[in-house]
């Protein structure tokens, strides 16, 4: 008997175990197939009907308390109400994180149940869209759109066409800078040095703030700081590590280049900047948990806790400058603080080069499966009149913003800040705001930041300076389609681990990390490139 | 239970019917309750089974399993060519192991351990800390880990620099991370694991103890020799099911806790088929990977299934 009840008990609990831990995986195909066969219902139907329209938006966790998510709060409803109800649309937008855009896009397209407008900065991604024909051609469709066409222009068109057809829209970027670098002015005055203008001086004034601590941090000073190069938050030390390298020919410019935000290891002189980090990590001058730091949110905390002397980041930059965010609570925190923008790189010519975007934003799409690309297409010709344009970009006036010189300026209050935030995301066709000059558009883009006009202007004028864009192609590189993302994991791995290295395992690491790079599809896409370079110079 | 297995008009029946109502037929109330759960298997189971098949086509999201080209064991072939797919595995091998060797007793000694307690609201409310640890997120758990163990600032770092010491690189050199992560493991499940040893100590005879007691056993006596064998069948099934997951691991845990500079041991099957999957869109690639890994997973339950089997133990079939 009592064996007996001990077998059934025994098998009673693994079939018992069992059944949990398959109803556990079976949960998520329930899911899945609940939102599929939602979503023809609400989409088909007679012309007449109302037409769902449904827009990516992105998710960037930051929605201020009361505002509402980003799926649901005053511009949603704005826009439903100055282009849905006319047109007899209704819009529905779809949450996608700001820095998993590429893979929950991907999951998106292979369901069928991709957004009738979809978006991505990641070149790889549109390749493989293209290549794999998921995209809607939409040649013939933009000549119905008369104001996108006159607002984009050829130049900004051209960059979204592949293989002789548009597959994809490109947002305008009236300005192309990436990043810049920033200290602590009231460090500086209370140490009595100059704003650093070489990277020898800078290097000097790191350590001036190590030794003396002018925060008073109790030796938690950060002399310079940045989070996980993982390519997803908005610091790198990639201006610093890019300085070193050496002056290249044509093809290898073409040929060591790479896409995708693959750091660019191969490239002559890479090393020695790497070893530069090195050095500064040697000298406790760097932040040594920076690896650990993968979604920034630590290197944000200490800035605003005032322990960070300086750091390269994206200019002018929401994150840092917009009203309640790191340099307010930075104020807060330390009365007094101050950062401003320099560009203490130098190479070995004494420029400052910096890589800087092409003049286009990101890649708005039409997935193939949409059956609303008409109405995809007039949401983004309704987006691209001058004043809607305007509307979305600064907010109602005397709400949002006030004209000062003719340039829209936000207003800083707790009410404002509830009902405007992440306009950039919404108005999809321009990445930033256009009025016509550089200068002009830099005024204008330091406006956004109240409080911090003087920083926001120099740091788009620093990284604009010397400013190179990548090489183009004619055609992608498919080995750089199928092993980017690979490759991409061994260049952090190497540079992280070389930074971290010992002095002495510095050369094995970095040389082993550069070695497996090229074995693990590095050299084929040198090769490609190569190929591809000679092609077209012929 | 018995009533419904043997109705009653049965037994008024000549032998030669009764005969002729076996099989199926004899039971057909049970077999009609089991067909709602077999259904739920064979559609949720069984049919995206179908699936499986992109791992032997060129697969495009844009033209589905039917419209994709077959390319046979190409992905395969490709796979094994890959120098990172050994290290995944093994990486995947050696944490599932070094879990199995210290995660996997944890909770028995644990049992064991309240199995000793008397005092019951003690006993009680021990337990129910002990779960909690298991309902919290490895999100979360990451965060926690970073604040305890980082190098600047870290609660568990501070300590050690207060003491004079330099700081030791839990999370940034593989080896000190790897304590870390096994670590982590037992903290999130030893309390929760203990549940189903728990139940199955309820099971042993009273009886028992009572004869050991008067033969004037001691306490780690009684635990040898009756706790111990009491719930030994339990153990082996549950170790059979660890040995059929050997070859999977949950994404969430090395995910959350690896970072660039341990790499060489957090990179594995599951983070992997991530990055290939669905980061890189190689869809193909993944789930030949995923398929992969089910087979040899299939293949380490049978031989630890026909091994407890020859040690006298039921097994799991």
């Amino acid at each position: 008997m009592q064996v007996k009840l001990k077998k059934w008990s025994a098998t009673w609990i693994a079939v018992m175990l069992l059944a949990t831990l398959l109803s556990a995986c079976s949960g998520s195909n329930g899911n899945n197939n609940a939102t599929d066969s939602a979503s023809p219902e609400s989409t088909s139907g007679a012309s007449k009907e109302k037409v769902t329209l449904k827009v990516e938006v992105f998710d960037r966790g930051n929605a201020p308390a009361g505002a509402g998510p980003v799926t649901d709060n005053f511009w949603t409803k704005w826009i439903q109400e100055n282009f849905g109800d006319p047109n007899n649309i209704k819009l529905e937008f779809v949450p996608v994180p700001r820095n998993q855009e590429v893979d929950k896009l991907n999951v998106l397209m292979a369901t069928g149940d991709a957004p009738d407008l979809v978006f991505t900065y990641d070149m790889n991604t549109i390749y493989n869209y293209v290549k794999d024909d998921g995209l809607t051609d939409l040649t013939s469709h933009i000549e119905n759109a008369p104001n996108l066409k006159q607002f984009l222009g050829d130049d900004v068109l051209n960059y979204g066409v592949f293989n002789g057809k548009q597959y994809t829209i490109p947002a305008k970027r009236p300005l192309q800078f990436t990043q810049s670098t920033y200290i602590r002015k009231d460090w500086l005055d209370k140490l009595g040095l100059p704003v650093p203008t070489t990277t020898e001086q800078f290097y000097e004034t790191l350590k001036a703030f190590k030794e003396k601590d002018p925060g008073q941090t109790g030796g938690k000073v950060i002399p310079y700081d940045f989070s996980a190069i993982n390519g997803t938050s908005i610091t790198t030390p990639f201006v610093l590590v890019n300085s070193f390298v050496k002056k290249m020919t044509d093809e290898q410019f073409y040929t060591l280049t790479t896409s995708s935000h693959i750091p660019e290891i191969t490239k002559p002189g890479y090393k020695e900047g790497v070893l530069y980090l090195n050095k500064l990590n040697q000298e406790g001058l760097i932040n040594p948990d920076f690896a650990l730091d993968k979604d920034g949110k630590q290197f944000e905390s200490d800035i605003a806790n005032g322990i960070v002397g300086s750091f390269t980041a994206l200019a002018a930059h929401q994150n840092l400058m917009s009203p309640g965010k790191v340099f307010d609570t930075l104020k807060q925190n330390v009365p007094g603080a101050e950062y401003i923008a320099i560009d203490p790189f130098t190479d070995e010519e004494g420029k400052t080069p910096k890589s800087i975007y092409d003049p286009i934003g990101m890649h708005i799409m039409i997935p193939k499966t949409s059956k609303h690309a008409a109405e995809a297409i007039k949401y983004l010709d309704w987006m691209a009149q001058e004043d809607v344009l305007f509307t979305l970009q600064n907010g109602m006036e005397g709400e949002h913003y006030t004209l000062e010189n003719e340039f829209p300026k936000a207003i800083a209050t707790d009410e404002a800040k509830k009902t405007f935030y992440n306009n950039n995301d919404i108005a999809l066709i321009a990445n930033g705001k256009d009025f016509g000059s550089t200068d002009k558009n830099i005024e204008a883009a330091a406006y956004a930041f109240p409080g911090y006009e003087e920083v926001a202007q120099q740091s788009i004028r620093n990284a604009l300076k010397d400013g190179y864009t990548m090489p183009r192609f004619d055609r992608p590189i498919e080995a750089e389609i199928k092993y980017g993302n690979t490759l991409k994991e061994k260049a952090y791995e190497t540079i992280v681990k070389s930074v971290l290295a010992k002095p002495d395992q510095f050369d094995k690491i970095f040389d082993g990390g550069v070695a497996e790079y090229m074995k693990l599809g590095g050299q084929a896409i040198q090769d490609e490139r190569l190929a591809a370079y000679r092609e077209m110079e012929k | 239970m018995d009533r419904r297995a043997t109705p009653a008009p049965n037994n008024s029946l000549p032998l030669v019917k009764r005969r002729q109502a076996t099989g199926i037929w004899k039971d057909y109330q049970l077999y009609l309750l089991l067909i709602l759960p077999i259904a739920y298997f064979i559609l949720f189971k069984y049919v995206p089974m179908y699936g499986a098949a992109i791992a032997f086509q060129d697969y495009s999201i844009f033209k589905g399993v039917t419209g994709s080209e077959w390319i046979g064991f190409e992905n395969f072939k490709e796979l094994f060519r890959m120098s990172q797919f050994y290290e995944v595995v093994r990486n995947t091998l050696m944490l599932n192991f070094l879990d199995l060797a210290f995660s996997f007793p944890a909770p028995i000694i644990l049992a064991l351990l309240l199995n000793e307690l008397s005092v019951v609201w003690f006993k009680k409310s021990a337990q129910t800390l002990l779960y909690l640890p298991h309902f919290i997120s490895w999100i979360i758990i990451g965060g926690l880990v970073y604040q305890m163990f980082s190098n600047q600032g870290g609660l568990v770092n501070n300590v050690v620099n207060a003491l004079g010491f330099d700081s030791i690189p839990f999370l940034t050199e593989k080896n000190h991370w790897l304590l870390v992560y096994l670590g982590t493991g037992i903290w999130h499940s030893a309390g929760w694991g203990t549940i189903i040893y728990l139940a199955a100590l309820t099971g042993i005879s009273r009886d028992l103890y009572e004869a050991a007691d008067v033969d004037g056993a001691g306490r780690l006596k009684k635990m040898w020799h009756i706790t111990l064998p009491g719930i030994r069948p339990t153990i082996v099934v549950m170790l059979i099911m660890q040995l059929g997951h050997i070859m999977t691991i949950g994404f969430e845990r090395p995910f959350v806790m690896g970072n660039a500079l341990v790499m060489d041991y957090a990179e594995v099957i599951s983070t992997f088929v991530y990055k290939a999957g669905l980061q890189s869109a190689q869809f193909s690639l993944a789930t030949a990977m995923g398929l992969f890994q089910a087979l040899v997973g299939l293949v380490f339950v049978v031989i630890a299934n026909s091994i407890a089997k020859r040690f006298g133990e039921q097994g799991i079939w």
